[in-house]
């Protein structure tokens, strides 16, 4: 069964009460136009694992919910006017309600999960909200800063966004109580590989590289942001030429700072080379997964292994 | 092309990878990992060919290796114990000096070899990405290899040890206490290789006091007061550098759950600590060659310390996140305030010896 964004909003009627119509009219603007990935991905999860209709509805919609939290409180932070083309929520009703609806998601995701019963689930999803927080917090501290290094970035980026990737192909596991240590092991790492290879092409976009979805040029840059593949080329650069490459205000110029389109370009074959390590490396632990399942759960494996295609390229797998 | 290898700490091969033992023409790198509680129980190598590592000449392998850069630990002291005693005009025995340097340098050497064979046994260079050497990590040679230039050094510093002690007896109470706080904080390392305080006072005791007390032994000269606040104050010194550096990695560390005195601060409370240490060693010098040196190189000294002081106590007072490249700019500012600090001494020591 197909199932929308926007119909993952619900899982009790509780969620949202109707005394509340402007919390409702926010996560509907909220919620519609989102691709859903994460909750695609658990569906996928779900089906192979034969998690019954309400597990895979619960953690679809905690997924989402945390994540759409975390864009609530990260369009405030960032000031960013919009959000999937539209007036972002902290603009369009004020911030205190865009602050308050996000706190309000986080926590119908511990009443429901509680609710669940699994207290393993309830504590793993805790865990992986306050990284993602810990992450927003950290990544906030380093704008402005245009000499951090692609390693701090990491470290900040597995926190923020690694972690829901990580949740989503640990959670179903959790919830049908299987906890092998090996297993999670695995599971996380493959978590961590599909979050920092989802973020760097998220940043390349930024330098118009497989930018299908048009998204703003430079606009981390100009926003006082050194993404994963900025801090990339700026290494080993000096303080001078740092000082000139983030003052670019269009590819062009950034182009000429850097030494040329040219040097841009074998930059970015390097980088795509060292995430070429990235998905060997989660190729390896895919094949590690399979010695983890159980029989007429093998099909898992082929479902995950295109997602950095996916992910990182940002083609459909051949 | 190189091919990935998981195993966990209760596979058979699991110690042969790790040590690099498992073959003759290839070398098993551990993969760095973000997911810092796995560092120590499975680690996924990747298995390269010898002959495709890139490795650098042979000089710098071998100064990397051996880490030169960190011999100005315990150089500098033996420097300083040295012309001290020199100027003095101290009856030295010039046979147990050449051989006491050479056995310090050598247990120096070996300890730090150890170090980081330790580290990598244990995960600590998986998840400090700039942490030891990187010589093991980068594939130049194996963990067995390290451990057994360590216990070569070891010995040959014994074999220094010996004549020693047989010439001049009283050495062997620093000696034996440095061994045993030494063995207490590798003992402590290999049972909680993430509490780290025992091992900052164990550092102080060893590169300080105990250092400079027994070079000075060691040189037939009956230890004094002198020698004791110059170890102090050079043990200060040194653990003003390792706080820095723990400061540093203050995020990837705290991940871990490594426990030093800067995570079990936090960060803002670190950055007090840091100003704070400094100042205490700058009066704590002043001090110092206000009862046993110069006190117009005392006063000279605290100046310039005190004018340099600034930079680093505005960065530190101006850094914002435990993330960002600022932790470098602090580490750099204050090492640099660790650097004009020997400089100073070193040449107020020759200052004396040409008087």
């Amino acid at each position: 069964m197909q199932r929308s964004v926007i119909d993952l909003k619900v899982y009790d009627p509780q969620d949202f009460p109707a005394y509340l119509p402007k919390l409702n009219k926010l996560y509907d603007d909220l919620f519609a136009g989102g691709k859903g990935f994460r909750a695609k991905l658990i569906r996928m999860m779900g089906a192979n694992l034969n998690l019954t209709a309400k597990e895979e509805l619960l953690l679809g919609q905690t997924i989402e919910f945390i994540h759409n939290a975390s864009l609530l409180h990260d369009d405030l932070i960032d000031r960013s006017h919009l959000r999937r083309g539209k007036t972002a929520a902290w603009l369009k009703y004020t911030p205190e309600y865009a602050v308050l609806a996000g706190d309000y998601l986080l926590a119908r995701v511990m009443v429901n999960l509680s609710g669940h019963g699994n207290i393993k689930l309830v504590q793993y999803t805790a865990e992986v909200i306050s990284d993602l927080l810990e992450g927003e917090w950290l990544q906030d501290s380093v704008v402005g800063d245009f000499f951090v290094t692609l390693e701090q970035l990491d470290r900040i980026h597995n926190l923020k966004t690694a972690s829901l990737f990580k949740w989503c192909i640990r959670a179903p596991f959790i919830a049908q109580e299987r906890y092998e240590e090996e297993l999670h092991r695995t599971l996380e790492e493959m978590g961590t590989l599909l979050g920092q290879l989802f973020q760097r092409s998220d940043d390349l976009l930024d330098y118009n590289i497989r930018n299908d979805e048009g998204k703003a040029i430079l606009g981390d840059l100009k926003s006082g942001y050194l993404n994963s593949f900025g801090a990339f080329i700026c290494q080993g650069k000096t303080r001078q030429e740092i000082d000139s490459i983030v003052k670019s205000k269009t590819l062009e110029e950034y182009y000429f700072a850097i030494g040329g389109k040219a040097h841009f370009d074998q930059k970015l074959a390097a980088f795509d080379e060292m995430n070429k390590s990235l998905i060997q490396m989660y190729d390896h632990h895919l094949a590690r997964l399979q010695t983890f399942l159980k029989p007429g759960e093998e099909k898992l494996i082929d479902q995950l292994r295109p997602l950095t295609e996916i992910l990182y390229w940002r083609r459909k797998p051949s | 092309m190189s091919q990935l290898i998981t195993l966990s700490k209760s596979s058979p091969e699991f110690e042969s990878y790790l040590l690099g033992t498992f073959s003759q023409d290839k070398r098993a790198l551990p993969v760095q990992t973000l997911n810092v509680n796995s560092a120590s129980e499975t680690v996924t190598f990747r298995i390269v060919p010898i002959t495709s590592l890139q490795r650098p000449e042979f000089f710098t392998v071998f100064l990397q290796t051996f880490k030169v850069k960190s011999f100005l630990l315990i150089l500098v002291p033996l420097f300083l114990v040295l012309t001290i005693n020199l100027a003095d005009s101290a009856p030295l025995d010039p046979q147990t000096t050449v051989l006491a340097t050479i056995g310090v340098l050598l247990a120096f050497v070996s300890v730090n070899l150890r170090n980081d064979y330790m580290d990598h046994m244990k995960g600590v260079d998986r998840v400090l990405e700039k942490s030891g050497s990187r010589a093991i990590q980068n594939g130049w040679v194996t963990a067995a290899q390290v451990k057994f230039y360590s216990s070569v050094l070891l010995a040959l510093a014994i074999l220094c040890a010996i004549p020693i002690i047989i010439a001049l007896p009283d050495v062997i109470w620093v000696l034996g206490a440095s061994v045993a706080v030494g063995l207490w904080a590798q003992f402590k390392k290999q049972n909680s290789f993430k509490y780290r305080i025992g091992g900052e006072l164990a550092l102080f005791l060893m590169f300080g006091p105990f250092l400079t007390v027994g070079y000075q032994q060691a040189m037939g000269i009956l230890w004094d007061a002198e020698s004791v606040a110059l170890g102090c104050l050079w043990g200060w010194l040194v653990l003003f550098v390792v706080h820095l550096k723990n400061f540093a990695n203050i995020l990837p560390s705290a991940q871990a759950g490594f426990t030093n005195t800067i995570n079990w601060l936090g960060f803002d409370k670190a950055r007090r600590l840091l100003a704070f240490w400094w100042v205490i060693f700058v009066l704590f010098n002043l001090v110092y060659h206000g009862a046993y040196a110069g006190k117009y190189w005392g006063f000279y000294a605290s100046v310039v310390l005190i004018f340099l002081s600034f930079s680093f106590i505005a960065r530190l007072k101006n850094i914002s996140s435990p993330a960002g490249s600022e932790l470098q700019g602090v580490y750099r500012s204050g090492f640099k305030l660790f650097l004009t600090t020997i400089g100073l001494w070193v040449f107020e020591c020759l200052w004396y010896l040409l008087q």
